[in-house]
This record gives structure tokens, sequence and C-alpha cells, in this order.
């Protein structure tokens, strides 16, 4: 009995009826929102999807970037190998250019002389008699100077080095270099070139480096010709 | 429609029986927010996320009577609470000596109305507040309460104690200003 006196508030504390303060005063307006928050959809997976398809997306575009200017690289490599200037002393010459040296000296002992070069050969001789000292003692400076060798890089298609020695003159022959040896030559403006560039077409008129074919040659078909007098034909 | 027939519908998924048992139960559910939660405001969320577990988890609930569903959805809610209570404030007492057991003074709240009741124990600190709703109200055990609360069991004696020394305070000050308002 006196449990039940002295748990009457609890029960009072439990009853709606006794709070008018505390009850809810618009119920449908929270019921709408449960309502919209258990049927909402489920957006948020499809927006993850949508994400997540636009990162591969991109991350796909960025590697087939990166793999075609890599190819891009590679190809400009191959086509113009550069070249690799190191100075070497002589006394660590390698075997190569003592292998292109005796190649020389098969080539030259192999091809005809002809008359004219069989001629200045004996002209020179008496002459390089004369100056034997001087010339020694200038060679022996030049063989104590370190020589310039042009080494080709190398790539993964050639895996030979090409060597080519701009070696000081020799004492009795030019070096012989072919141009497979030495590759595609690089272009260098000439003295013509130059000229050309610097001044046009009038001035080259004017200085009748320009002129016109005599008439009335096979080749002249009634049309104005021009040609550089510099020019082969 | 009784709530056996209620809950079943809205188990099915029905919005029409989801809307009843609302109406039905939202009421006594706001009071057990409320005496938690001091502000009004917070206990509404509170409510509503209630509610919204409630029906998302039907289908897993066993029906056993109108108390099983009433139990069930006060537990809910009493979950939420302690949840946002935990967010907002720790829980972390210093856990002091095990002081001797105050009475409560259940005569002198008899004679108070529900609402001064409530507001005298909305009044309290929330330590003491959620303790005091815990083991007075809910009848929730020292051991389940340190567990719920994650704290000592001896601290919740004490803040049990600290609570019903507070309320006597309080009921002798209400006391005092009603003799006063009665001699006025």
């Amino acid at each position: 009995m006196q449990d039940n006196s002295q748990n009457n508030w609890k029960i009072l504390l439990e009853d709606p009826q006794c709070f008018q303060d505390e009850i809810l005063n618009d119920k449908n307006e929270l019921w709408e929102r449960i309502h919209h928050k258990l049927h909402k959809k489920p957006q948020h997976k499809v927006l993850t999807w949508y994400w997540m398809a636009a990162c591969l997306l991109i991350i796909t575009i960025a590697l087939v970037a990166v793999f075609t200017t890599n190819e891009k690289k590679d190809y400009k490599v191959v086509s113009s190998p550069a070249f690799v200037k190191t100075l070497k002393p002589v006394g660590i010459e390698n075997s190569s250019i003592a292998t292109q040296k005796k190649r020389e000296n098969i080539l030259s002992q192999s091809t005809p002389k002809s008359h004219t070069a069989g001629s200045i050969e004996k002209n020179n001789l008496p002459e390089l008699k004369k100056s034997a000292d001087s010339k020694n003692i200038i060679d022996s400076i030049i063989s104590q100077l370190p020589q310039l060798v042009i080494t080709a890089a190398a790539t993964a298609n050639d895996s030979a080095l090409n060597t080519m020695v701009m070696a000081p003159p020799s004492k009795k022959k030019l070096r012989v270099v072919h141009l497979n040896e030495i590759g595609q030559p690089v272009e260098e403006p000439t003295v013509n070139n130059r000229f050309a560039e610097k001044h046009g077409i009038g001035w080259r008129i004017i200085n009748a480096e320009i002129y016109n074919p005599v008439y009335g040659s096979s080749t002249n078909n009634g049309l104005l010709l021009i040609k550089p007098r510099t020019s082969s034909n | 429609m009784d709530i056996s027939e209620l809950t079943r519908e809205a188990k099915k998924g029905s919005a029409a029986a989801q809307k009843c048992l609302f109406d039905l139960l939202s009421d006594k559910m706001m009071l057990v927010c409320r005496r938690y939660v001091k502000s009004y405001e917070d206990s509404e969320e509170i409510l509503l996320d209630g509610f919204y577990k409630f029906f998302k988890n039907l289908s897993s609930f066993n029906y056993h009577g109108e108390a099983s569903v009433y139990a069930w959805l006060k537990k809910i809610m009493i979950n939420e609470c302690l949840m946002f209570l935990r967010s907002k404030h720790s829980f972390i007492i210093a856990t002091e000596q095990q002081p001797e057991e105050i009475p409560l003074p259940g005569d002198a709240l008899n004679k108070l109305s529900a609402s001064e009741i409530l507001n005298l124990i909305i009044e309290l600190p929330v330590g003491y507040r959620t303790v005091f709703n815990l083991h007075v109200i809910e009848g929730f055990t020292h051991k389940e309460i340190s567990r719920m609360l994650n704290i000592a069991e001896g601290t919740s004696k004490s803040q049990l104690n600290k609570a019903k020394l507070l309320l006597q305070k309080n009921l002798i000050k209400n006391d005092n200003e009603y003799a006063r308002q009665q001699s006025k």
C-alpha cells in the first residue's frame, strides 16, 4: 500500500493527459517527416556510383594520355640519335680506333692508284723529308693532346656504339670516314645559304647573280627562266 | 483497430497503420524523451529518430501483447536519448566513495503535480538526471546503468544519491515558496 502511494508520482509522469504543455502540437507534420525519411529513395548510392564512374573515366583518360606521350618521346629518340662528346687521352685509345686504322690501311692498299695521285705522292715526298724534323716535333705535341671522340648515344635499336674520332692529322694520310659511320650529316649554313638568307631575289638580279638563259637554245620554250649562276647547269 | 492489428499491418509496410501507431504512442514517448533531454526541440528530434528506427526494424519484432510494443518502443527511445546525451555530454564522472543511501522523498513528490515533478527532474544536472531516470523510473539496476553509461557502479550510486539530495533541497525550496505565497 505504501509502495503504491509512493509510486503514484511515477504513474503520473507517464500519463500524457497530465501534461498538456508537453503534448505534441502538430503530429501530422512530424509524421510527414518520418514518412519522408522512411520512403526516401537512396539517392546517395546513385550519386556515389556516378562519382566513381566519373573518377574511373578521368583516370583512364589520364593513363591513355600518359602512354601516348611516352610513345612519341621514344620515336624522337630513335629518329635522331644523340652524340656525346668526350675527350679521351691518346694513350687509352680503344680497340675500335685501331681496327679502323687497319681498315684504312687495307683500303689504301687495295684501291688502284691513279697517275695523278702517284705524282702527287712523289712530288710531296721530298718536301716531307725536308720538314721532317719540324713535323716530328709538332706530331709529338699533338699526340700528347687529348683526342675529341664523338660517340653515338646507345639506343634500344643499335647496341654497338658508333665511334668517330676527330683525330689530329695523321702523319701520312687523312683518315677516310665513311658516311655510314657518321650517320645523317647535320646541315650547317654554308656561305651561299647565309648570303641567300640575307639578300632577297631583287638584290641577286641586280648583282647579276640570276640571269636569263640564251634565247634560241634547245631548252628555251619562250618562258622566262630564272636560274642562279651558281647552279650546276 | 487495436495495437496488435496495427503492428501487423505496419510490418507489411502500410503507411496508414504506421501513422495510427505513431498517433497512439507519440505522446507517451515524447514524455520519456522529455525526462532525459531538457530541450523540447531536441526531444522532438529524438522522438522522430526513435520512431524511424521502430518502423524500420518492425519486421524483426515479435509481437507479445500491447505491453511488448510499448516496452520495445520505450527502449528504443531511451537508447536514442542516451546516444544524444553521449554525443553532447560525457558521462565520465569521477568515482567517489560510496555514500549512505538516501531515501527518496516519495511523499513530498506525491503532493506535487505531474508537470512540477517533471520540472524538478529536468532541472537536475545531466548525470544526476540520467541515473535517476534509469534507476528510479525505468527500474534498471546500478550494474546495468554502469554498463549503459560506461561508468563505475559506485559512480552510478553516488550520482543517484546526489540526485535525491538535490531533489530534496529543491522540494524544500518549493515548499517554502509555496508557504510564502500562501501567507501573502
